[in-house]
């Protein structure tokens, strides 16, 4: 019963956090909503993906890009993030919402390893964060560590772009031609 | 050359009955001999032989009916469409993901088609620890082979380098090993079975029994989530569902309720005793929904010089079962070990780890085997597998403490999953364990995987494979069920999947629920 122990440490570490994190996020919310940028997205919230776009590179490794390409990469990873959030279990999304507040919130940010803002953030220190939170003695930690990084590497390898890059040259030829053309139809059963 | 559907040209030419829920706009009643719940092997089977029988069925999913040409083989849709929680299901503390599908045919739709009998011992334990009758491997032959014959079971003997180095290292160390048998017909191999058949090849419940049970009349309910059964006295008077919305994330507002005299429950090892525990049934023991079991199994994975392509060609022909019973069936954990087809979405996860060591082992996929070892839980007293419960919004959840017990069985499998690929002609091995660096030769990864963290959280955990949580026992005090399938309290309501089984089964179990549910329907309609 050792982790539910630690994912009720986890729930009331963001209770705690809830006013402070209220006050704390809403000039971020307003600065999202002076974007427009929220109606775009699904589940994600504007400050997710500030947070999101310094991750991501660090989970996924992928290093040396031309300024372009790790653009879209990312753009295309926190797509299909967004889209995958919508298909978890109400109860999943929501640890992983919080999980994402807490990450912002200075206090629970520091608990959890990362010590300068997100702004601030370097490559290194969140390649640290992450080795941290992999290598803890507290479940907590290790659980988020594991939530967050297999959900990253599902929506970048899901990308048409994450499947070439990992080698994967498709389904075999002798059905492409089938699935071509079968693209799109629908017998309206569903 | 053409590809058939059998559902388009069924629903043509045969005019079947079949309703989508997400298309519902007014509330529905409907009727039947019987109401099956859920679609999978036991589902399927259930309709076949009631409809066969003369009974008339109304089957209900959860899942999207989904047929050979929505199967465009591309992992995300693949998962985020016919699997439970978009592939992302967890154990309650996310130590161990499941996989199961959730579409019509459940996960027969979707699963890798490997077709083991049950095990002889799995059998004469239940028998002599669980109170199981008529279950003994004499009685159960004749259903095996029924089966085997109907879904087209035969040893799949084209193994791909994925599965053929597992071979070359078993021959090497003189441990015993077949061939998988696999329910295909005419199959390409293809090795997408994860991602739904394309060429109906994969002789699934959705191309076999459900579309029998549909010829003789059974009307099939898809995206329709079954909500609470209605008691009246001891007995279920009906069965109140939910429409879902079209992206199947929510239920819709229209209610569907379906009246029969007879309720077969088939959900799911997961679905079901959350189905019983949502009605309240009577559970006067407190058995529902505990013991159940996950064949838990760890990934390891070999570098080697040749192209391997792990994600083309059958998913799984080469097993071994050297490490299953060798320590007795009560001894410390046994397993079974299987190849790991590794599309780029499912490697990434398994794999685990981040960065750039993850990114360098990714860029690599082409030249990397995977395996897996299934850890046979149930058969110990200090396995006595999770529980499924209810969250706050009815959902369940399966709360599964990973314990010493398995994780010794954990360290044993990595150790063996080494020592067979290196014997296999493997360059390097690597662990889906966060403690795991690549190593290049058996003494070297065997120093290591001793040396590793066993905790949860610390290491890749996954289930196919969930079984029991309505166990069968003519003790109603060890199991929901009698050893005829029939609820112990409740007269009218059967089960019909994996979750009558009263341990884990030591093999990939959909055809022990193909026959174990074939013969619990032949004794429901002959008794």
């Amino acid at each position: 019963m050792q982790e539910s122990v630690s994912r009720r440490q986890f729930v009331r570490l963001g209770a705690s956090s809830v006013f402070l994190l209220q006050a704390a996020l809403s000039p971020w919310k307003l600065w999202g909503m002076m974007q427009g940028e929220e109606r775009n997205w699904s589940v994600l919230r504007t400050k997710d993906i500030e947070v999101l776009r310094k991750i991501i590179p660090e989970v996924v490794g992928w290093g040396d890009l031309k300024a372009d390409d790790a653009e879209l990469y990312l753009h295309m990873t926190l797509r299909r993030l967004d889209q995958l959030l919508g298909d978890l279990a109400d109860a999943s999304r929501g640890d992983l919402i919080l999980l994402l507040d807490l990450l912002q919130f200075p206090v629970s940010r520091m608990f959890l390893g990362l010590w300068s803002s997100w702004d601030k953030a370097r490559g290194e220190d969140i390649r640290a964060f992450l080795e941290s939170w992999e290598q803890s003695w507290l479940t907590l930690k290790r659980f988020g560590y594991q939530s967050l990084v297999q959900l990253i590497h599902f929506a970048w390898y899901g990308t048409e772009a994450g499947q070439k890059r990992s080698g994967y040259p498709g389904p075999s030829a002798t059905i492409r031609a089938f699935l071509s053309r079968s693209e799109g139809e629908s017998h309206g059963v569903n | 050359m053409v590809l058939t559907d059998v559902f388009a040209e069924g629903m043509q030419r045969e005019g079947w009955q079949l309703i989508d829920g997400a298309r519902l706009e007014k509330d529905l009643r409907l009727e039947a001999d019987a109401v099956i719940i859920g679609t999978g092997a036991g589902g399927g089977v259930a309709a076949d032989m009631l409809s066969q029988a003369g009974r008339s069925v109304i089957l209900v999913e959860e899942g999207v009916l989904a047929t050979s040409k929505d199967f465009q083989l591309r992992e995300a849709e693949s998962y985020s469409r016919f699997y439970q929680e978009g592939m992302t299901r967890t154990t309650q503390d996310g130590a161990i993901s499941i996989l199961q599908g959730r579409a019509v045919g459940g996960s027969t739709t979707v699963n890798w088609t490997s077709s083991f009998r049950t095990p002889e011992p799995t059998l004469r334990h239940w028998a002599s620890d669980g109170d199981v009758t008529g279950l003994d491997i004499e009685t159960l032959a004749p259903w095996f082979e029924r089966m085997e014959q109907r879904l087209s079971i035969f040893p799949w003997e084209l193994a791909n380098p994925n599965n053929d180095i597992l071979r070359r290292g078993c021959a090497a160390l003189g441990w015993a090993h077949g061939a998988i048998p696999r329910n295909v017909k005419a199959c390409w191999n293809l090795g997408v079975c994860g991602l739904g058949c394309p060429t109906n090849a994969k002789q699934s419940s959705l191309v076999t029994f459900i579309p029998d049970a549909l010829r003789r009349g059974a009307t099939l309910l898809h995206r329709v989530r079954a909500e609470r059964l209605v008691f009246r006295g001891e007995q279920v008077d009906a069965l109140e569902a939910r429409a879902m919305d079209p992206t199947l994330r929510r239920a819709s507002s229209v209610r569907i309720t379906l009246r029969a005299p007879l309720y077969i429950l088939a959900g799911g090892a997961i679905g079901t005793p959350a189905l019983l525990l949502r009605s309240q049934a009577p559970d006067p023991y407190q058995v529902l929904g505990r013991r159940t079991f996950l064949h838990p199994s760890i990934f390891g994975f070999a570098q080697t010089a040749d192209e391997v392509h792990p994600y083309h060609g059958a998913p799984q022909s080469i097993y071994s079962d050297h490490f299953q019973w060798l320590a007795g069936v009560t001894g410390p954990m046994g397993y079974k070990i299987e190849a790991a087809p590794l599309l780029p979405m499912f490697a990434s996860v398994v794999m685990r780890g981040h960065g750039t060591e993850h990114w360098e082992r990714m860029q690599a996929l082409p030249h990397t085997a995977g395996a897996l070892a299934l850890l046979r839980d149930g058969f110990h007293p200090e396995s006595s597998g999770g529980r499924v419960i209810l969250r706050s919004d009815g959902s369940p959840t399966l709360d599964y403490p990973v314990n010493d017990y398995l994780l010794d069985g954990v360290k044993r499998a990595y150790l063996s999953l080494a020592e067979l690929y290196f014997a296999g002609g493997a360059k390097a091995f690597h662990a889906a364990h966060g403690d795991s660096a690549v190593y290049y030769s058996w003494q070297e990864a065997k120093r290591a995987i001793q040396e590793f963290r066993y905790e949860k959280l610390r290491f890749r955990l996954g289930s196919a494979h969930v079984m029991g949580g309505c166990a069968m026992s003519d003790n109603p005090k060890r199991g929901v069920v009698n050893s005829q399938g029939r609820h112990h309290q409740i007269a009218n309501v059967y089960v019909g999947d994996g979750s009558l089984f009263p341990s884990s089964i030591g093999a990939n179990p959909q055809l022990s629920i193909f026959a174990i549910v074939g013969k619990v329907m032949q004794d429901l309609v002959s008794g």
